[in-house]
């Protein structure tokens, strides 16, 4: 390369064959280290979100199916469980039948229907005059919420549709009365349909008739439950 | 030399963060911006700093570049920069030199009628000259800051700015002046003797 540096130009022509010279040139350079490459953020975020829902779906079905697991177990041990619940209740313990009377809630009904039951008169009541109640299994497992107290004589030949309507005429101090029944509003009806058919002997109790009855009026039907009471006293 | 459309291309595939772009980018320009980070620093250690430290710059602030730019001046101005950086924070370890004090350059030589070099030649001149001078001659004379630009960019004044680029401009000049002379004479010197032995 020739500079001529005969005028005022000079500089300015060496400035030019510099930058002509230096600007495209080239030096063997080092490989890229791993550190120059930046983190994708977004695929690296994108990846833990993805990981967190699967790890989270995986959780839940775990949870899921242990719940189900766990839900199937209570309801083949439901019945025990509501045995050991009745177990709990004064009015039937003492008389050692398994069976689950809401007695606070019965009492209410039949309070209200005119009837005067109360926990601790009907053990009394049954006792002395030697009702013998039967109480289908089925429902017993959801009588809890649900079942009326309606006594009814038994052989007096009358029928359910009369108990259930006037409970105060066949209240329990009259004579020939020897069976109290449960009246249970459809929708019982139909769970104690359910769990008849469920789980129909996995329980140990002294139920020993079933006899879901259709209804008597033909517009409410009206599941009879015989709840049987050993005269004796205990079991 | 890359093609405008496969710069273009590793552009898209570099904002789009794809390894295999950013890689192939770095294939085809690393060797000019090397050049450039070693015209700036001392050591070829520190223009290989600046040179990842520059290409990370990249990578991060690519989808800020616009088109209508060139994209290897907007690169070259990364490396300047970090350079730039990377010498403001080793200036308070460096005893500075004047081009006065290391090199003294005779008259005659100052009365050059002719320049001939060679790339190298260059290259070799312009390394001998202080960082500060070096600087100030590379960012004026090949990267085509202004003196403003400089003097903001290394924090000096605007006259100093000048006085620099004039002394390196004049130091660069001798060097290769005195190259030139003594290639000239080499090259007399066979014929010289060829002479007299006829």
């Amino acid at each position: 390369m020739k500079i001529k540096s005969q005028d005022s130009q000079f500089d300015a022509a060496f400035d030019a064959q510099c930058r002509e010279m230096l600007s495209k040139r080239s030096v063997d350079a080092p490989p890229m280290a791993n550190s120059t490459l930046p983190e994708p953020r977004k695929e690296r975020k994108l990846a833990l979100v993805a990981g967190a829902v699967v790890l989270m779906g995986v959780c839940f079905g775990l949870w899921n199916k242990g719940e189900d697991t766990r839900s199937s177990n209570s309801e083949a041990t439901a019945p025990a469980s509501l045995v050991e619940y009745a177990s709990e209740s004064p009015a039937v313990a003492a008389e050692g039948t398994h069976t689950e009377l809401p007695v606070a809630a019965s009492n209410q009904e039949a309070l209200k229907e005119g009837n005067e039951v109360t926990p601790e008169n009907e053990p009394q009541i049954a006792k002395e005059e030697g009702l013998n109640s039967e109480l289908t299994e089925g429902a017993v497992g959801h009588a809890v919420e649900s079942v009326r107290l309606v006594p009814v004589p038994n052989k007096s030949g009358l029928s359910a549709t009369d108990l259930h309507a006037e409970p105060a005429e066949n209240s329990l101090g009259s004579k020939g009365t020897e069976t109290s029944l449960f009246s249970v509003s459809p929708t019982q009806k139909e769970r104690a349909y359910e769990m008849d058919n469920s789980v129909p002997a996995a329980v140990d109790s002294p139920v020993e008739n079933t006899e879901p009855s259709s209804a008597p009026d033909g517009n409410e039907p009206v599941l009879r439950l015989p709840l049987t009471l050993p005269s004796g006293g205990g079991r | 030399m890359a093609s405008s459309e496969e710069v273009k291309q590793l552009i898209e595939g570099c904002k789009a963060q794809r390894s295999f772009a950013q890689q192939e980018l770095y294939a085809r320009f690393s060797g000019q911006l090397f050049a450039t980070a070693i015209r700036h620093t001392n050591a070829r250690e520190d223009a290989e700093d600046v040179l990842q430290e520059s290409f990370v710059k990249i990578f991060k602030h690519i989808k800020s570049y616009r088109q209508d730019f060139s994209f290897e001046g907007w690169m070259r101005r990364i490396v300047v920069n970090t350079a730039i950086t990377h010498y403001r924070k080793n200036l308070k370890h460096r005893h500075h030199q004047d081009i006065s004090e290391i090199h003294a350059t005779p008259r005659d030589l100052e009365n050059h009628t002719d320049l001939e070099f060679t790339a190298d030649e260059l290259e070799h001149a312009i390394a001998q000259l202080p960082l500060g001078y070096r600087t100030v001659f590379c960012m004026y004379v090949i990267e085509g800051y202004r003196h403003q630009e400089i003097a903001d960019q290394l924090g000096v004044d605007v006259n100093t700015s000048k006085s620099q680029l004039s002394r390196a401009r004049k130091y660069l000049q001798r060097v290769l002046a005195t190259l030139s002379a003594r290639a000239q004479s080499n090259q007399s010197e066979p014929h010289d003797e060829g002479a007299s032995q006829s």
